[in-house]
């Protein structure tokens, strides 16, 4: 049974378990992207003097404190903060979500490694209000709910194009589908 | 069954992530985990200890710059130094800075000022939450000019 159906702007929504699902993951979508956002604008906020979420963390033990500060001064932390900013508003705004989500993904296992093997903080491992692993949990749910624009990339047997399938680019400005598979 | 326009929905979405956003940087932004106070609050340990000493050695200010920069329970093996007093401006030549995470090494020499003599020293400086925690003075002698080659 579909849960939607297009007539011409309108949709109709089904109150069903699709529906639920699609909500949940818009919502882990949005707060993802709020919390990326966030991280990469306190980077940026405090390069320019404005005033940021919260201060760079360099955090608590000595092998995180020597990575996170040398990611600064070796200017790779100018790389991953305008990546987050650049998903997170993609991911808020709902643009390029796929993208901007597996974008986001090494930045999500670097988040975790930090948190879990540097900090060693296994006690919150499972703890759903730190953002130190929930980022890179969050960022794996939604990725594999928009597992179906990833496929093609999972191909096990490929073959090169040519430059001429730039031609096909502005595709990717079209309209949304509707998920058929729904 | 409801019955929604795509636009609006979409609208919905981009409103509630921007809720998201602002309630993301409240909470954060007024986590007591912070200390705004601190003068290097995310700020890197290097600039921290390069902007105390230029308080403390170029503008002679190491008494007023020593109470924002150290932690109130920091720990000093010469609290007594004349950088963590105020007066003359103390002329001082920064041999090197060795920086490796919240640590920092700044190896230099300090020309006599306020009636003591010059000395070389090893400063190694422990950053935490944006301030001084610990410093550790190693006293040494710089070989003179010219003797610095390998034997």
């Amino acid at each position: 049974m579909k849960d939607s159906r297009v007539k011409n702007d309108r949709i109709e929504i089904a109150l069903n378990a699709s529906t639920l699902w699609r909500a949940v993951i818009t919502l882990l979508r949005l707060f993802l992207g709020a919390w990326m956002l966030n991280s990469g604008y306190s980077y940026w906020a405090q390069e320019f003097g404005w005033p940021p979420a919260f201060p760079q963390p360099f955090g608590t033990l000595p092998a995180s404190n020597q990575m996170l500060v040398t990611m600064v001064e070796v200017g790779l932390f100018d790389f991953v903060k305008t990546v987050e900013v650049i998903g997170g508003l993609c991911l808020i705004f709902g643009v390029f979500v796929p993208a901007a989500t597996l974008l986001l993904l090494p930045v999500s296992a670097v988040v975790f490694y930090n948190a879990v093997f540097l900090n060693l903080r296994t006690d919150r491992l499972f703890s759903p209000t730190y953002m130190g692993v929930s980022c890179l949990y969050i960022n794996v749910i939604v990725a594999l709910a928009y597992i179906r624009h990833y496929l093609p990339l999972l191909a096990l047997h490929s073959a090169p194009g040519s430059l001429r399938d730039l031609a096909a680019l502005p595709t990717i400005f079209s309209k949304p589908d509707n998920n058929p598979h729904h | 069954m409801i019955t929604a326009s795509r636009a609006s929905l979409k609208a919905l979405s981009i409103g509630i992530g921007l809720l998201f956003t602002g309630a993301v940087y409240t909470t954060m932004h007024n986590n007591p985990r912070w200390d705004w106070t601190a003068p290097g609050v995310g700020k890197l340990p290097r600039d921290i200890v390069a902007e105390f000493m230029d308080r403390a050695y170029a503008q002679g200010q190491g008494g007023t710059a020593q109470l924002s920069y150290f932690a109130k329970d920091a720990a000093d093996t010469a609290p007594t130094a004349q950088d963590r007093r105020d007066g003359a401006p103390i002329p001082h030549q920064v041999r090197q800075v060795i920086a490796q995470g919240m640590t920092v090494a700044v190896i230099h020499r300090i020309a006599p000022a306020r009636g003591e003599p010059g000395q070389d020293v090893i400063d190694v400086f422990t950053i935490k939450d944006g301030r001084i925690a610990r410093r550790e003075r190693y006293a040494t002698r710089f070989a003179p000019s010219g003797q610095e080659s390998a034997q």
